[in-house]
């Protein structure tokens, strides 16, 4: 390669040129190897780790190795490099300066591809933002919500904020509350409703169903009823438990209990009213 | 068990008795059988462009109809019922329809009616049945129409609740020692569980039936049955060795293949869900 581009140098009459045709070669050569690099890095890498982590490794492995073979190639000119990597050097800290928020956000998002809170598919709640995830990228997180909006999350807000993934187990629970009247037959109700987990064949026999009294208000006692399904049944499944549950109440004849307030007065003299009448403004206050 | 024939139109679709439930049922355009599955009615109608398939199934798992008759296209079989239209364009004036019997296909979690004590270094019998499904064919091609169960079992859960599971079913009915005690429906297959406990005593709430791995038969009465399925527990306690025997018990007599495993017999399966059920064994 060397004494070709010397024999060309020569037939130009300019020394410098076989430089040159060195340096156009070793770019060629060099990126056509680079890239099969890469493309082997990725074959490996997709054997042992989700197709999104290979591709960017993959590329990852692209861009070193394509700035090597820049290196190199500048070297065969005569270029002095420890210039240019000082300019580089300067001009790295003036773009970090500059784009502060995109690395932050590029670090946080090799920081959630390392830690892998949610997978592409996953449902997760950001925020007030709840979602399907489209895109997992290295700056930021694409969902589709339920009412079909394109959100766009930055990675460094997901890496800040607290992520509910509501797909990560495969089972989920279903929790009912209602209020009951404190004279209400509760184990009647609780025969009722396990009832209702018992003949639904969507509902888990296992974990089993609970139902409990948690707390007495101005309602009545509060109650909850507590059902597993798995995580594909679960949106279905939620509102057809509130359907069998109500069912049951009404043909069970229970009845709920809302917040109420007694008010108790008192009379003791039978001529005295309860509470005392404004007096009639005097005249001279007209 | 009660057999059906002839109830709708007053002409038996045949001999409307159990062996020839399964077997194959010839069929115009514009023709509809009613089957009657123990727990499940099925209403098929052949049309020329599709097949139409209504369901619904009663809440009692041991309901012992079983039988089928001449029907309309348009009758209705109960409410709640499921409709399903198999869209399928056949210009043969006639076709089979075949109906195959299955087992489950997930492991069935079965409890026994109290819980059994199986002392060291002794071995119990546990009789449980657990419910069949229906494969509709259309024959002799052989295509699948549908695949339902005769009864649909609660889904139920093996492990924590944050577990991988497996996701399988809960059979309602309950398991016995002896097999005079178990409720035979005709809708339902029996599996003899054996249980060796060379560990320390083990109190069994919850049994494991691994219906996808088992063989379904059937014995001259009609009565389905499953391979055997033999259960070791080791002196450390832990479950060593699941067996599929790969024969039916020797109370079923002689008997005839009806349907092989679902899946190819992987006893570790059984066994790491017998750990789930026990933990860590």
């Amino acid at each position: 390669m060397s004494a070709v581009a010397d024999a060309i140098g020569a037939a130009v009459g300019d020394p410098r040129v076989s430089g040159w045709v060195r340096a156009v070669i070793v770019l060629v050569v060099g990126l056509v190897v680079v890239r099969g690099v890469s493309l082997v890095v990725r074959a490996i890498a997709m054997r042992m780790a989700e197709p999104r982590r290979a591709t960017l490794l993959g590329k990852a492995a692209l861009y070193v190795g394509s700035l090597i073979v820049a290196f190199a190639a500048l070297r065969e000119t005569g270029a002095n490099l420890s210039v240019l990597l000082g300019a580089a050097g300067v001009l790295t800290v003036a773009i970090g300066f500059a784009s502060q928020t995109s690395a932050s956000n590029v670090i946080s998002g090799l920081f959630l591809l390392g830690e892998r809170p949610f997978v592409v598919g996953d449902i997760i709640r950001v925020g007030d933002v709840i979602g399907t995830v489209e895109a997992v990228d290295l700056v930021s997180v694409k969902l589709r919500t339920f009412d079909n909006l394109y959100v766009r999350i930055p990675n460094e807000t997901l890496f800040r904020s607290n992520i509910v993934n509501q797909t990560h187990y495969r089972l989920r629970r279903i929790d009912i509350e209602f209020a009951l009247p404190v004279r209400e037959d509760i184990p009647r109700v609780r025969e009722l409703l396990l009832d209702v987990a018992a003949h639904d064949p969507r509902v888990l026999d296992e974990p089993p169903a609970v139902f409990m009294i948690h707390g007495i208000n101005d309602a009545g006692l509060m109650v909850r009823f507590s059902a597993w399904v798995t995580r594909e049944n679960y949106l279905e499944q939620r509102t057809r438990l509130y359907e069998e549950v109500i069912g049951a109440l009404r043909a069970g004849d229970v009845q709920l209990a809302w917040p109420h307030r007694s008010v108790v007065s008192s009379v003791q003299v039978a001529d005295r009213p309860a509470f005392d009448a404004p007096e009639a403004p005097h005249e001279d206050a007209r | 068990m009660s057999e059906v024939t002839g109830e709708a139109t007053g002409e038996p679709a045949g001999q409307g008795a159990a062996q020839e439930l399964w077997g194959p049922h010839p069929m115009r355009h514009g023709q509809a059988l009613r089957f009657e599955l123990g727990p499940m009615s099925l209403h098929v109608a052949r049309l020329e462009e599709e097949w139409r398939l209504r369901h619904t199934t009663a809440r009692e798992p041991l309901r012992e109809v079983l039988g089928y008759y001449d029907a309309l296209v348009g009758d209705a079989v109960g409410e709640p019922e499921i409709e399903e239209r198999v869209a399928a364009h056949d210009a043969a004036e006639l076709r089979d329809l075949q109906l195959q019997p299955l087992l489950a296909d997930r492991l069935v979690l079965a409890r026994p009616d109290v819980p059994i004590t199986v002392l060291e270094g002794s071995r119990v019998f546990v009789f449980v049945t657990t419910p069949l499904w229906v494969r509709l064919r259309r024959a002799p091609e052989g295509e699948l129409i549908a695949e339902l169960p005769s009864y649909r079992p609660s889904d139920s859960w093996l492990g924590p609740p944050s577990g991988d599971g497996p996701l399988c079913y809960a059979s309602r009915t309950t398991a016995r020692l002896t097999l005079g005690q178990l409720h035979a429906s005709p809708m339902r297959a029996t599996t003899k569980i054996e249980l060796r406990n060379d560990g320390s005593t083990l109190r069994v709430q919850r049994l494991i039936v691994p219906a996808p791995q088992l063989r379904l038969y059937r014995d001259a009465g009609g009565r389905f049955w499953t391979d055997e399925v033999t259960v070791t527990r080791g002196r450390d306690g832990a479950f060593s060795a699941v067996r599929l025997d790969g024969q039916p018990p020797v109370e079923a007599g002689a008997v005839k293949l009806v349907a092989d495993a679902r899946e190819i017999g992987t006893a570790h399966v059984v066994l790491r869900a017998l750990g789930s059920l026990f933990g860590g064994a």
